[in-house]
């Protein structure tokens, strides 16, 4: 497989990571996108700013990988893929990919939507949100390892 | 001892640094010890220790009993918000 950085100032590459992770074995694919969108907490946001620990957070990333591998691992989930941009992103950039390849479409939904839950818990990235009124940290949660 | 520890985003911003050095007496340093000499030390970090994480080499601590050694990469890590 090729080796791509998972966390990156550039856009992020659904295509590509699909074609990474898909295998002759599966019968479902997922490509889950988080994307920017212009509002938060009942307030207008008009871009992010992201900012990663990105030596740590690539290895949190692999940890995901491994553990949703090792969680689903009687469930024919073969290959588990993340990718988190960082810098600053407009409306409707995407910020993370989450991609699964599994053999039925319940287990790749449900390792998808794990492993974007252990992202949000795990790896180190903080968002900047920009509004018309400047720019603030969004609050984030303690991480949960 | 001396150990350096890393900020980011929000921390980073409140300190002006993305560094600070961590000067202990001892020559064994638990994490709860760095806790304290580092509210000692920067004494602005206090109201925000309680609610950041320690990682020592990429990986989170858990128990506060945990020891450092001499060229471990110690980050301090506020709550994260990662995806969309």
């Amino acid at each position: 497989m090729i080796e791509i950085p998972l966390v990156t100032e550039n856009v992020l590459d659904s295509n590509l990571v699909r074609s990474l992770i898909r295998t002759d074995e599966s019968g479902a694919v997922i490509v889950f996108e988080g994307v920017v969108r212009n509002h938060h907490e009942g307030h207008s946001v008009v871009r992010l700013e992201y900012e990663a620990y990105v030596e740590m957070a690539t290895t949190q990333i692999l940890h995901v990988c491994d553990e949703i591998l090792s969680t689903f691992r009687d469930r024919e989930v073969y290959e588990v893929m993340i990718q988190h941009r960082i810098g600053k992103l407009e409306i409707g950039d995407t910020s993370l990919i989450v991609a699964v390849s599994a053999a039925h479409r319940a287990d790749a939904f449900e390792a998808a939507l794990r492993a974007v839950d252990r992202v949000k818990e795990t790896v180190p990235v903080w968002k900047k949100e920009w509004s018309i009124d400047g720019a603030q940290w969004q609050e984030g949660i303690k991480p949960k390892p | 001892m001396e150990i350096s520890v890393q900020l980011f985003a929000g921390l980073r911003e409140v300190m002006e640094s993305d560094l600070l050095t961590v000067k202990l007496d001892q020559d064994i340093v638990s994490v709860a010890s760095l806790r304290q000499a580092l509210e000692e030390q920067y004494p602005k970090l206090k109201p925000y220790l309680s609610g950041v994480a320690i990682a020592v080499n990429e990986e989170y601590i858990l128990s506060d009993e945990s020891e450092l050694s001499d060229g471990d990469s110690v980050a301090l890590v506020p709550p994260i918000a990662g995806g969309s």
